[in-house]
């Protein structure tokens, strides 16, 4: 078998057909949507063939009074989003490239969104799956309900698995209202520690913001000044209010509430848009995302600042003190440059992870740390009970999964 | 159980940690589902997690099997005991290791009760979500076993979306780590897969939960109707027009009835068919608005009159007859079955009016109290389990209601799990390859399948049960 085989089926039975046939040639199998986050894991040891999701696509089911849509993997995530938009409906994570990124990659990347600081991670929202099993049967878990607790939860185990457990074949989502009104407050603060100060208090205390930043990242060099952005939507009547009581408790952050319409729309779903811009540039820019607790984000920003003036090397950061999460986006990225920043931030972050890096270096680089995952062992048995024989690609994920 | 081994335990938990008394062991004989009994040879209670991981390599070097129990409030016999294993509960693991305020979330032993986490965090403004109706009893590390929800799931997700670490002690006794809270998993989701697996993967001894703000306003709205569709139909409705309360609750005539001939009378009126309780919640603008939305949305659907409340005493009252349904019942019947079924929301009128068919076609008398934003119904039957021939009719009722309900596209169960009370009817709901599938998983956890055997997975569904060693090696 070449390297180059690709598979594409176009109904799951046709790809619980095509992992059958694999298993029997004793291949061992990528599986492949989008392609948008590709460089979130390592390169597999060995692949001989990829079944790729993208014709395995269309929704399954969506009954707008129910607030659950159920997708085959391979639906453009902008599809699944467009379709609810026209009936109220707003599907978590809002995902960056998403005419390309999938319904199944999203979940199997466990990719969570712009919007995780109001909704959650991508796992809260993924009531069921199907998913092709190594031996090529089809496994239901889960259903298309928003609550229901029949069975494990063999969702929360596939979702972020990259496809190293199962072919995530089919998606039922949980569905929430489409806010009424958008706005975005925006405002520079001289310091970092002042930006963050000021972006977790609006995170605590707003329940509609979607979003909450503090970013050097279209600063002009020079300038030391730090942007703070804030996406807000919601009901009209709670997000008027909401930031009414923002606009009084931090006079220094200016607003502006979209009314459907008009030219402050358009800059109101610019700023929201450009956040999303700011992932894709990854390719120039490859990503170090440290996650810490809310509370230590400032500590990790001073050990990612002292390494990178020490080492001379170019860095951007984008900080979500609400959520713990720090991004920087680093220039000129090189295996040294990995490993010194990687070692750096592991001392003070609960996880590291790079993304954007390219094939060579992520060849050579741990994306995740040097930390082993705790309860590898038993990650190890679930992995094997599942796949016994070895069908899908291993050494991607942190710990060699 | 050999003496032997009972002092082996008892070196490892001291006396008061070994319960092999029979008067004493008698409370832990069955859980809520009242009808289940086994006697188990002992009852373990262990302080902490050492007690707990040593206790649990004594039974892994003697095979015996474990059932793991919290307060024992379950309603679906996860936590009924099997004969010739152990109980091991949590009843003196009750500490709140940690409360952290500025990131919001606290770090406890599984025997915290439900409700005393939700006292000790108010004081910093916060409060944790789930909140089933047995909350001033049920344990966290009970509720996290059954994946618990309660009436405020319909806002804030059941217990799975709020568990952000735990400690697990390994059938063999290893524990597992997973408490730092970490904001996605390193590795697989071992923590979210752990939630809900009903006792069988393991027992978690110290678990770490999100703290949510406790918010600004909150508004209960009572809504009388003069029937019980007509409520179910507003409910579609609400879900249909995107609204987003915290809760939304119904409550049909006979539950009603009971409650007010109890101590627990919230003043319900006698002439309501069905009452529903809705929660809104926000800055003090949103929850007016939402409240006159949905107050409107009542009216166009036929209620007949509207409560509002917005201080905490007044709300308490208007939730009174809700909280104390199932404590009222005790006037229709001496035992209630408590059944756990969701439907699409969609479908809420044509169901609930199925399940009071199916119980009055059989001469029983069925009580709605129920999760109607989630479309949970608990269609609670009252019988008297000392007569033998209405017990079978009602678990006759308790299977047909299941088998409506996934035929309309709905589940087995919401938030009581599957435990014994289900495992006959899981067949229905999943394919050989779903329960191979899932048993895989457990197989991984627990090779050697003692813990909480019988419960959750018919083992004879299983693909490869009868051609595995049970020691978990190939054949």
């Amino acid at each position: 078998m070449s390297s180059a085989t690709i598979l594409a089926p176009c109904s799951i039975e046709e790809a619980a057909d095509a992992v059958r046939g694999l298993a029997r040639e004793r291949a061992v199998v990528v599986v492949t949507g989008g392609g948008t986050k590709r460089s979130w894991t390592r390169p597999a040891v060995r692949v001989d063939a990829e079944i790729c999701t993208r014709a395995l696509t269309g929704v399954v089911a969506y009954e707008p009074g129910d607030g659950v849509i159920t997708a085959l993997a391979g639906t453009p995530w902008r599809e699944l989003e467009q379709l609810v938009a026209r009936h109220g409906h707003h599907v978590s994570p809002s995902v960056p490239l998403a005419e390309t990124a999938t319904v199944g990659g999203v979940v199997a990347a466990g990719q969570s969104g712009l919007d995780r600081l109001r909704f959650g991670p991508v796992r809260d929202h993924v009531l069921g799956l199907r998913v092709v099993t190594a031996d090529g049967s089809i496994a239901k878990s889960g259903g298309r309900l928003v609550k229901n607790v029949t069975g494990f939860d063999l969702q929360r185990l596939h979702t972020g698995a990259h496809g190293t457990l199962g072919l995530v074949a089919e998606v039922s989502l949980r569905l929430h209202a489409a806010p009424e009104l958008r706005g975005v407050g925006l405002g520079f603060q001289p310091t970092l520690a002042a930006a963050i100060t000021l972006a977790r208090d609006v995170a605590r205390a707003s329940r509609m913001a979607w979003h909450v930043s503090v970013s050097n990242l279209g600063v002009r060099p020079g300038d030391s000044r730090w942007l703070v952005q804030v996406l807000v939507a919601g009901s009209a009547a709670g997000l008027e209010s909401e930031v009414e009581a923002l606009r009084r408790a931090h006079p220094e952050l200016p607003w502006m509430l979209a009314q459907p319409g008009t030219d402050d729309e358009t800059r109101v779903l610019g700023s929201w848009n450009a956040l999303h811009m700011v992932e894709c540039i990854d390719g120039s820019w490859p990503t170090l995302r440290a996650t810490c607790a809310p509370s230590a984000v400032l500590r990790v920003c001073a050990v990612l600042d002292a390494i990178t003036a020490e080492r001379g090397i170019e860095a951007r950061t984008t900080v979500q003190p609400g959520l713990g999460i720090v991004d920087a986006w680093i220039r000129d990225v090189d295996a040294p440059r990995v490993a010194v920043l990687s070692a750096a931030l592991a001392r003070v972050a609960a996880r590291i992870h790079w993304r954007g890096l390219d094939d060579a270096l992520r060849a050579r680089t741990d994306l995740f740390g040097s930390a082993t995952p705790v309860g590898l062992e038993l990650m190890r048995r679930i992995r094997s009970n599942l796949d016994p024989e070895g069908l899908w690609a291993c050494g991607r994920l942190a710990g060699g999964l | 159980m050999d003496e032997r081994v009972v002092a082996e335990l008892r070196g490892v938990l001291g006396a008061a940690g070994v319960v092999a008394d029979r008067t004493r062991v008698t409370p832990y004989e069955a859980d809520g589902l009242a009808f289940a009994r086994a006697r188990p040879d002992l009852v373990l209670l262990p302080r902490d997690t050492q007690e707990t991981a040593a206790a649990m390599c004594v039974l892994h070097a003697h095979a015996i099997p474990i059932v793991p129990r919290g307060a024992g409030t379950g309603l679906s016999g996860g936590a009924t005991p099997v004969v010739g294993g152990v109980v091991m509960g949590t009843a003196r693991m009750r500490r709140i290791l940690e409360l952290d305020a500025e990131n919001r979330f606290a770090r406890v032993q599984a025997g915290v009760v439900n409700a005393d986490l939700t006292t000790a965090a108010a004081r910093h403004g916060l409060f944790y979500a789930p909140d089933p109706s047995s909350q001033k009893a049920c344990t966290i590390g009970g509720n996290v076993g059954e994946n618990a929800g309660g009436p405020h799931c319909f806002r804030y997700g059941s217990t799975s979306r709020h568990v952000l670490g735990l400690v697990i002690v390994m059938p063999d006794g290893d524990v597992l780590d997973l408490s730092q809270p970490a904001l996605d998993p390193h590795g697989y989701d071992l923590v979210g897969s752990f939630v809900g697996s009903e006792g069988l993967l393991g027992i978690a001894t110290e678990i770490t939960v999100r703290l949510l703000p406790v918010p600004a306003a909150t508004e209960t709205i009572l809504a009388l109707f003069p029937s019980l569709d007509s409520a179910c139909d507003a409910v579609s409705d609400m879900i249909a027009a995107r609204l987003e309360p915290s809760a939304i609750e119904i409550l049909d005539k006979l539950t009603i009835e009971a409650v007010e001939a109890s101590v627990l009378a919230a003043g319900y009126p006698k002439d309501a068919e069905a009452v529903l309780l809705v929660d809104v919640e926000g800055s003090d603008a949103e929850v007016a608005h939402l409240s006159r939305e949905i107050g409107a949305l009542l009216a166009a659907r036929g209620a007949f009159e509207v409560r509002r409340a917005r201080n905490p005493d007044d709300r308490a009252r208007l939730w009174a007859g809700r909280k104390g349904a199932y404590g009222a019942m005790g006037r229709v019947a001496p035992d209630l079955y408590v059944c756990d079924a969701v439907v699409p929301r969609t479908k809420l009128r044509q169901l609930v009016a199925a399940t009071i068919a199916i119980c009055r076609a059989r001469g029983l008398r069925i009580a709605n109290v129920f999760h109607a934003g989630d479309g949970n119904l608990h269609p609670n039957i009252a019988y008297d389990r000392r007569n033998a021939d209405e017990l079978r009719r009602v678990l006759e009722a308790g299977d047909e209601i299941l088998r409506v309900c996934l035929a309309a596209g709905g589940s087995l169960t919401g938030e009581h799990g599957i435990g014994l009370e289900k495992i006959g009817v899981m067949q229905d709901a999943f394919t050989p390859d779903d329960l191979t599938h899932q048993c895989r998983v457990r197989d991984a956890w627990d090779p050697s399948r003692r813990m909480n055997p019988g419960k959750l997975l018919p083992v004879h569904a299983c693909r490869e049960a009868h051609t595995r060693d049970p020691r978990g090696g190939r054949p």
